[in-house]
């Protein structure tokens, strides 16, 4: 389940038409929420609430072992409407499951941001501040994220922690999405870290053609087919990395079953992963992924799904969503996410057949409460 | 001097032989595994094979700076040419994004999306051909532990051989790098877990901070045959645990050969009885055992104003700093054993009590180190600073001085018919003329149910605080006749290769050619003398003392 601050920042992406799935780090997006999801351990509970349109708050507890706790605060310059408390919201908001992806959409004319006054510009550009104190590890997390222009947008994360190397590590980076192809170019002080990622889109153009396309049956575009890579270059440890990917995923066109399926591929390390997702109806999705490193020989399979559960059946509203996930190295993941009352809950447990004396090797309740 | 390692137990195949191998195995695995690996290695260290070899490491006593019941001081040199190997096996990430992600924090992750794929690599290390020399200050204090520091790089070479030796830059990679993990091993991590370790056993505080109980190296019963007359400062001694045995008695986990625990209790008993049988151990040299404070400044003057009385052993003074070293010809000149003697036959000035009282600063040095190591000592000394330590003892050290001294065989000198009739011979060792005093005996346990347990160093306690001066041999008026001779030989000889170094290079042939050298021949003669060289002898000693000196053939 995503955190109350995740759900703000994506209220925030989609506030000032932001798409985060044209990013090649999206590329597997619904494999990962599917078959990696995380399961919670120990009780934790967070209390939020956006006390004004443009700032909230966040206080959390958790009990693992020890007592600890964050304290976290954002602000957005764009007054965030699009927020609901937690016993209103869409859990397709804050659950992460199969992503179906729209149509490409052209980027704003950067004339439409303009605000003029009095013959003065007077716009300026949108920007999310974002804080977290972890207690009592005194461990600062912070972001700033900054909406340059209607193709770009600049985002710096920090951490701050005595008992990292030089006190923390900060990371820039600069995310360009023209619709057609996206780009992300970023820099990390840790270990002197460069990056870039590109994704591109084969097909129709959004930027060139006419917005929305034309409606005959044989134009329309019922899939995306999509390529993209990743590269990256440690300076201080002269390390590099690199990988490539494709995905094929259905548009909401498409008279069949949403289907998404990707390949990526690490050269350097020689490992080949591929997806096969599908969504059979509204309320269930299901996927697996194969993993084989050509190098070592290994290899592994990991099935996953989620079904929803409806509350009422006229109503389409959903009351929860359960997932599940089986593979052969991670073990058996379970997760219950839903909604009681005014609380969002995920309960979850991880399971590992391998090892009889340690069946279950974690078990967590997450609460939420947002105002 | 030397260790002989038993290693034979170790090369044949027997069951103990595997059975240690093992245990080994599994020590070593366990500790391999406990520390905190980094990232790159993720699964178990297992070892996979680990051999001894065939061959010991070698391991010589160069210097014995320090030696006391709560405290030891040596030096020794290891060397190791053997054909043991270790074969380590584990699994290493040879992804660096991926380890450089499993360090970083997670929310200025880059987040890859599948550049980081891990890739887990069976790595086999053998490591061979160790060579190690290195010299090995071991320092152990009762209460502060043992501290073992290498006083040079020990590893000379080492041969890794891995799975990757066929890709030469991870071949170079890695040998490199764990030269440099052995390296921080010995110099670094070895002496502190050897600290830790020593603490843990001998200091109870430290134990009990670690929630352990200390265990005490301290006998319930000394084993000290002979009781002091003063209770004030009666000796203590004490078992020294460097050499002891575990405790459980059944399986001794050091044994001495029968030989050496032989020639150790003729030793101590031609001293206990001042026997002139005095054996000799091969290859060592005993530095100065002691002179007197008070009366040593008095042999120092005596030797420069009287360059006469040259005939018998020599007293040599140290300088609180231990730089100046001089040398008195003078029989009068050795209060240490006139002292005992005295004591022994009741003719001396002061009691034992008092003299026990005094003898608080001393310090021991012997020095096993071969001859033609030994290349300090200043021939032309400094001049002499009287000792401050001598306060109650000097006065009895100066009326005892002109006793006579007792004349081992060791020392070549001519002999001294008047030693031995003064000399009492009691053999009993509770009236030994030593047991007042300090003694280093080395000697078999009494308890007759060990005969190997240990070697007793019985010594009289001294005050710690002095014990830090290192080369501060002040004088008390006890001694142990072998050493002070033994080392008297040992300075003549370096004396003498000085003499022959400066009057190559000089240039100079036969007499003396300028007032110092006349002094440092002088001095030197009283040594020479010894071998029957007179004063003002030139070219004839010289040559005598370049391979051996004359004083040094037995």
């Amino acid at each position: 389940m995503l955190t109350y601050m995740d759900y703000l920042q994506n209220a925030f992406y989609r506030a000032t038409s932001w798409d985060p799935d044209n990013s090649y780090v999206n590329l597997t997006a619904t494999a990962r929420a599917l078959l990696d999801f995380p399961t919670p351990r120990g009780l934790k509970m967070d209390l939020s609430s956006l006390s004004t349109p443009k700032f909230g708050t966040s206080y959390s507890l958790s009990n693992l072992g020890v007592v600890d706790g964050s304290v976290s605060y954002l602000y957005s310059s764009l007054p965030l409407h699009n927020v609901h408390r937690s016993e209103e919201v869409d859990l397709h908001d804050v659950t992460m499951g199969y992503r179906q992806l729209e149509e490409l959409r052209s980027p704003d004319n950067e004339r439409f941001w303009e605000v003029w006054k009095g013959g003065v510009r007077v716009d300026g550009r949108n920007t999310l501040l974002f804080g977290r104190m972890y207690l009592p590890a005194s461990t600062l997390e912070a972001l700033y994220l900054r909406r340059m222009k209607p193709t770009t947008q600049f985002r710096i994360t920090g951490v701050s922690d005595g008992r990292l190397k030089s006190g923390g590590t900060i990371m820039a980076m600069m995310q360009h999405d023209f619709g057609k192809w996206s780009g992300e170019y970023l820099y990390s002080t840790d270990g002197a870290l460069i990056g870039a990622r590109g994704l591109y889109n084969f097909g129709r153009d959004p930027r060139k053609q006419p917005n929305p396309p034309p409606r005959t049956s044989d134009e329309k575009a019922v899939g995306r087919f999509s390529m993209g890579a990743e590269f990256y270059y440690g300076i201080l440890n002269k390390s590099a990395g690199m990988s490539t990917g494709l995905r094929y995923t259905t548009l909401p066109t498409h008279p069949n079953a949403p289907t998404t399926m990707t390949l990526t591929l690490t050269p350097l390390m020689g490992s080949l992963s591929a997806t096969y997702a599908i969504k059979a109806g509204e309320a269930a999705s299901f996927c697996s992924r194969f993993d084989f490193n050509m190098y070592s020989y290994e290899s592994d399979l990991s099935l996953g799904c989620e079904v929803w559960r409806r509350e009422d059946v006229e109503k389409e509203d959903f009351a929860g969503v359960l997932k599940a996930r089986v593979s052969q190295t991670s073990g058996i993941g379970l997760l219950w996410e839903g909604r009681l009352k005014h609380l969002l809950f995920s309960l979850g447990a991880g399971i590992d057949l391998r090892r009889k004396d340690q069946l279950v090797r974690a078990v967590g309740l997450e609460l939420q409460y947002s105002s | 001097m030397a260790f002989n390692f038993n290693w034979a137990p170790l090369t044949t195949s027997n069951t103990s032989s595997s059975a240690f191998y093992s245990h080994a195995k599994s020590l070593l695995t366990a500790a391999l595994n406990k520390s905190q690996k980094p990232p790159i290695i993720v699964d178990d260290i297992f070892v996979e094979e680990l051999n001894l070899g065939q061959s010991a490491p070698e391991l010589e006593i160069l210097e014995i700076g320090d030696l006391a019941e709560d405290r030891f001081r040596g030096i020794f040199r290891l060397g190791y040419d053997g054909d043991a190997f270790l074969t380590l096996r584990t699994k290493v990430q040879v992804n660096p994004l991926n380890t450089y992600l499993s360090t970083t924090p997670s929310y200025t992750s880059p987040m890859p999306l599948a550049a980081s794929s891990p890739l887990t690599i069976p790595l086999q290390i053998t490591l061979s051909h160790f060579r190690l020399s290195g010299f090995i200050i071991l320092v152990f204090s009762k209460a502060k532990g043992v501290t073992l520091v290498f006083r040079n790089d020990p590893l000379e070479s080492l041969k890794v051989s891995s799975t990757f030796d066929t890709i030469p830059f991870i071949k170079d990679y890695l040998q490199e790098e764990i030269e440099r993990q052995v390296r921080r091993l010995f110099q670094e991590e070895l002496p502190v877990a050897v600290h830790r370790l020593s603490l843990r056993l001998w200091n109870p505080e430290y134990a009990a901070s670690l929630g352990l109980d200390a265990h005490d190296p301290d006998p319930s019963s000394p084993i000290d045959g002979i009781e002091d007359g003063s209770g004030d400062d009666a000796m203590a001694a004490l078992i020294n645990p460097l050499l002891s045995p575990s405790d459980n008695s059944d399986t001794p986990s050091i044994a001495f050969s029968q030989k050496n625990l032989v020639a150790l209790k003729e030793l101590s008993e031609a001293q206990k009885t001042l026997s002139i049988r005095t054996p000799g151990i091969s290859d060592a040299v005993f530095r100065v055992w002691a002179s007197g404070g008070g009366s040593s400044s008095a042999g120092w003057e005596r030797s420069v104003d009287a360059p006469s009385t040259l005939m018998g052993p020599r007293t040599y003074t140290f300088s609180d700093t231990g730089e100046a070293i001089s040398s008195a010809a003078s029989i009068s000149s050795r209060p240490g054993l006139a002292t005992s003697s005295s004591v022994s036959t009741g003719g001396g000035v002061s009691t034992p009590g008092t003299r026990t009282r005094g003898k608080k600063k001393k310090h021991r040095v012997v020095n096993l180190r071969p001859t033609k190591e030994s290349t300090h000592s200043d021939p032309a000394p400094d001049k002499p600073t009287t000792s401050t330590t001598q306060t109650t003892i000097t006065s009895a050290g100066r009326k005892e001085e002109d006793l006579p001294t007792p004349q081992t065989p060791t020392f070549p000198s001519p002999p001294q018919p008047q030693l031995i009739p003064s000399t009492p011979t009691t053999p009993t060792p509770t009236s030994s003329p030593f047991s007042q005093e300090e003694r280093v005996v080395f000697e078999s346990p009494v308890s007759p149910t060990s005969p190997f347990a240990a070697e007793n160093i019985t010594c009289s306690q001294t005050s710690p605080s002095e014990h830090r001066r290192p080369h501060l041999r002040t004088g008390s008026a006890h001694s142990s006749g072998i050493l002070e001779q033994a080392f008297m030989k040992k300075l003549a000889h370096e004396m003498q290769k000085r003499i022959e170094e400066e009057r190559r290079r000089r240039g100079v042939v036969g007499g003396a050619s300028g007032k110092l050298w006349c002094e440092v021949e002088r001095e030197l003669a009283g040594v020479g003398l010894g071998a029957g060289i007179g004063v003002g002898m030139g070219m004839g000693m010289g040559i005598g003392g370049v391979g051996a000196p004359p004083a040094y053939r037995q």
